[in-house]
């Protein structure tokens, strides 16, 4: 803990701490703030939830809680055929875990870079719009 | 009947314990109190406080709870300044209290007199604020010191702790606050957030998992010792014989004579060569393996005893930990006293509460959401059940009637009963009402039961159970959902004049759940147990839908079908375990390709982010890590083609058809009800053609099918007015009349009618015209 004070603290150590984690899937990146991320998983087995919009693939057990495992390509409409995503992206949002499949570890970006905005994902608000409401 | 306080005590210490240490806080911060919430949620455990130590009937404590609770009040509505005084005021009524609990706990009686005296002091107090301006009143020093420990300590650091080091306790003891009373509180208690026990209960699963998970691997490894030690024995054996045959030298092979051994002949002295060295060897190095893999044995046999014995522990663990979330229910019971109280006399009726089983522990989940459904039967019960005073003296019953909050545990449920002597429910107007509504035949001969349990149907009202649910906010059915909500169940029982009983069945925890597991494909559902009957077997050859269950007629469905599943490449099957369901208001038959077994399990709510999936009610994970999603038997039988509505999997976005039936036959309209409703139709139903047009005002209709004769309006007249209407000219209709004739068929194919059928008509072919005019999948 003192460790990381102290090089924030002093100018000339400064380490730019990234700001926005990015993974790709169907050919599209997709950028998420920091804060958000809560941890990257090894997908190995999805469980199917049937009657799920088609967004959902399913959902994995993960410590006794359980993530939805939302595939992008399909909200974004993009090809999702391209490469097998194997990795989560669980985030949390509205005080649930839900995960985003990756095809690979995501990478980081710092506040100086420019994010661009169609990718940049607003948790809450696409768990607003996405959760599957009341009667479905 | 005695009204037994005996076991309420308890609840009341708990309960206090509670809002003492709310005050206890609130009081020694209240000049950094700004919000008035806060200052309402003070007053509120003074105000439960009084409330429940009268109830007990400790008056003492109860009245100068009562004081307190009017300063707070004064505060609240800034009639009065929160200074130091009236700080010091409250702290000496909360002290008082907090001694007089100790005494009650300690099974002593309550000081006689002391209310009086503490009233007093306050009264006292209050005089002498009123009389000087806070800014210049004196302040006690202890007071002062709490103030300062506050200030010194920060405001999250609980004064309990700053007390030890307090220097010059021996002032405090006239009005501060007294070590044994901190002791009475804090002693053998700590308070936990619920999320901390469920996090271990989390870690708990997780453990468990990787237990299993372990197991199997040791059994595996056993397997592969196993193996190797069969082998080891094969390769013994051939090295046995190899021994024997090459152990020992052969007369006349040995090439190499030592000069040493010269004077022995070949008989009187052993010579090995190369061959008997190695055989010698290989024996050796055999027996070690033997020896070594007997070791490995044994080392597994108690290595899989260890981690049978972790597993118990874990699973002592589990339900330590659960334990933890259980409360009694007697304190639930105990709320209602006073509801109870006020809602019979505003009713005009006398009414007695008795608690009975209220030490039964309970999930502290299940215990939040009983309160609201118990409610609402408790005032039914006062409302509509128990009879004015005059009324039961009339019918020689005693004047007060009696609502008797029950409760028993057994095995893994606990079992809530909600009894009151009153008038009971008339089945014959139930009776009459389904009647009405089709639901059955005149000559019907329904049992009790079946008609009681209509009154939990949406929408069925007759005047009795529109009592039993009305202008309260809820009706019987959102009781029901309620209860289905935390895997529970309800029944009713009723006598004319004697009273009615509402059986509440709830698991006693929510979470070690017992229940039924069932197969699709390679995925796993589970179903609650407590909505299970009895599991049975039935033959599915051919498209079957119903099921004679007990005498009575139930709807099945398949749970391939209602989870999208599609039918094993179309190969029907024709035996398979049928799961029946208690709905509460009936049966239904859930078919499954396969039961896995049952098992008690941790049943955790659905991710918020697919909890609008109202199909399933919340998901475990299993011994071996599978992820399992728990069925809702209500939601799958009520809500019909879920998976055509939901549509997202296959891209299916139908909307379920509304077909209006109108015919003055009540078997007519019955069976096409069901005929339809089977094949996922919404179907609505009137006698006649004006009742038709009501219909049709207020409701979406896709396609009508009508009789020709009817009274009040016929069905040449319907047909006219639709075809005529702006509004519903499009709407497709089907005549089913029992007319023949050329003549009448012309007339109605004139007036634009799109197909005429004959009764009683094939199935056939009201699903080919059905087929053809409504562009859905039958």
């Amino acid at each position: 803990m003192d460790e990381i004070i102290k090089i924030e603290n002093s100018p000339e150590q400064e380490v730019e701490r990234p700001s926005y984690c990015f993974f790709r899937r169907g050919g599209r990146s997709y950028y998420l703030p920091l804060d958000n991320l809560r941890e990257v998983v090894e997908i190995k087995e999805v469980f199917p939830l049937p009657l799920a919009p088609d967004y959902i693939l399913g959902a994995i057990p993960l410590r006794g809680t359980v993530v939805p495992v939302i595939d992008l390509a399909k909200i974004y409409n993009t090809d999702a055929s391209v490469e097998e995503p194997h990795m989560l992206i669980v985030v949390e949002a509205m005080k649930e875990a839900i995960g985003f499949l990756s095809e690979g570890l995501p990478g980081f970006a710092g506040p100086q870079e420019t994010v661009p905005e169609e990718n940049l994902i607003d948790i809450n608000k696409f768990f607003e719009t996405y959760m599957i409401r009341e009667n479905i | 009947m005695p009204y037994d306080t005996s076991g309420l005590l308890e609840f009341f210490l708990q309960e206090a314990e509670e809002h003492i240490h709310n005050l206890e806080e609130g009081i020694s911060n209240l000049e950094q109190i700004v919000d008035a919430s806060n200052i309402e949620s003070l007053f509120r455990s003074a105000h439960t406080l009084k409330g429940a130590a009268a109830l007990v009937k400790l008056n003492a404590i109860s009245r100068i709870a009562h004081r307190m609770e009017d300063i707070l009040e004064e505060l609240k509505e800034g009639q009065r300044k929160a200074d130091n005084t009236i700080k010091k005021l409250l702290l000496h009524g909360l002290d008082a209290i907090k001694e007089q609990i100790r005494k009650v706990a300690s099974g002593e009686k309550e000081t006689p007199g002391v209310d009086e005296e503490v009233i007093g002091v306050i009264e006292e107090g209050l005089k002498k604020q009123t009389a000087e301006p806070p800014e210049t009143s004196e302040v006690e020093p202890e007071i002062k010191f709490v103030q300062e420990s506050v200030q010194q300590e920060g405001l999250e650091s609980p004064v309990t702790e700053t007390k030890p080091t307090l220097p010059a306790p021996e002032k405090r003891v006239s009005i501060g606050r007294r070590k044994e009373d901190i002791e009475l509180f804090t002693g053998n208690f700590v308070r936990i957030n619920i999320a901390k026990i469920e996090n271990i209960l989390n870690l708990i699963g997780e453990i468990t998992i990787k237990k299993n998970y372990l197991l199997q691997r040791i059994k595996k490894t056993i397997d592969i010792s196993d193996e190797v030690t069969g082998s080891g024995a094969r390769l013994l054996k051939e090295v046995s014989s190899f021994a024997d045959r090459y152990s020992y030298s052969l007369p006349g092979s040995v090439k190499y004579v030592d000069p040493l051994l010269a004077e022995f002949g070949e008989l009187e002295f052993d010579r090995y060569d190369d061959l008997n060295l190695f055989s010698r060897k290989l024996q050796e190095m055999t027996a070690d393996i033997t020896e070594a893999l007997k070791g490995l044995s044994e080392f597994f046999d108690t290595f899989s005893d260890d981690l049978k014995s972790i597993d118990n522990l874990i699973k002592l663990l589990r339900s330590e930990i659960s334990e933890m979330r259980m409360i009694e229910i007697g304190r639930l019971f105990q709320r209602f006293s006073r509801p109870i109280k006020e809602m019979a006399e505003q009713y005009g009726k006398e009414v007695e509460l008795l608690i009975s089983g209220g030490d039964t522990k309970i999930d502290k989940v299940i215990f939040e959401r009983l309160f609201d459904p118990l409610m609402h039967l408790v005032r039914n019960a006062i409302i509509h059940g128990i009879e004015k005073p005059e009324e039961r003296k009339q019918k020689g019953k005693k004047t007060s009637g009696v609502i008797m909050l029950n409760a028993r545990r057994e095995g893994p449920f606990v079992f809530i009963e909600v009894h009151d002597n009153g008038r009971g429910i008339t089945t014959y107007r139930i009776f009459e009402e389904a009647v009405k509504l089709g639901l059955m035949k005149p000559n019907y001969k329904p049992s009790k039961q079946e008609l009681l349990s209509l009154i939990f149907m949406p929408g069925f009202t007759t005047s009795t159970t529109a009592d039993m649910g009305s202008g309260r906010g809820m009706g019987l059915d959102a009781v029901r959902n309620l209860i289905a909500q935390i895997n529970g169940s309800i029944e009713v029982d009723s006598e004319v004049g004697m009273g009615t009983t509402f059986t509440i069945k709830v698991p006693s925890s929510l979470a070690i759940t017992n229940v039924i597991v069932v197969r699709i494909e390679n995925a796993e559902f589970v179903i609650p147990m407590n909505f299970v009957d009895e599991v049975t077997e039935i033959d599915m050859t051919g498209a079957v839908d119903r099921f004679v269950h007990r005498g009575s007629e139930i709807e099945i469905k398949r749970l391939s079908d209602v989870l999208g599943y599609g039918h094993n490449g179309g190969v029907r099957e024709s035996r398979r375990p049928l799961i029946i369901c208690n709905l509460t208001d009936r049966r239904a038959g859930l078919v499954v390709d396969e039961i896995a077994g049952q098992e008690e399990t941790i049943v955790k709510p659905l991710n918020k982010f697919l909890s609008g999936l109202a199909i399933y009610s919340g998901s475990t994970i299993s011994g071996d890590g599978k992820l399992r999603f728990v069925l809702n038997p209500l939601s799958i039988f009520k809500t019909e083609v879920k998976s055509a509505e939901s549509g997202f999997k296959e891209g299916k976005k139908e909307e379920r058809k509304s077909v209006l039936v109108v015919d003055d036959s009540l078997s007519v309209r019955k069976y096409l009800t069901l005929f339809l409703e089977a094949r996922k139709f919404k179907v609505l139903s009137a006698t006649n053609g004006a009742e038709a047009i009501n219909m049709l005002e207020e409701n979406d209709i896709d396609l009508v099918i009508t009789d020709l004769e009817m009274p009040v309006m016929h069905g040449y007249e319907l047909i006219h007015r639709l075809k005529t209407s702006q509004r519903w000219k499009d709407i497709p209709i089907i005549v089913l009349t029992s007319r023949s004739a050329e003549k009448h068929k012309l007339k109605a194919l004139q007036s634009g009618i799109k197909d005429y059928l004959v009764k009683p008509f094939e199935e056939r072919a009201m699903l080919e015209v059905l087929r053809k005019y409504l562009p859905v999948r039958i």
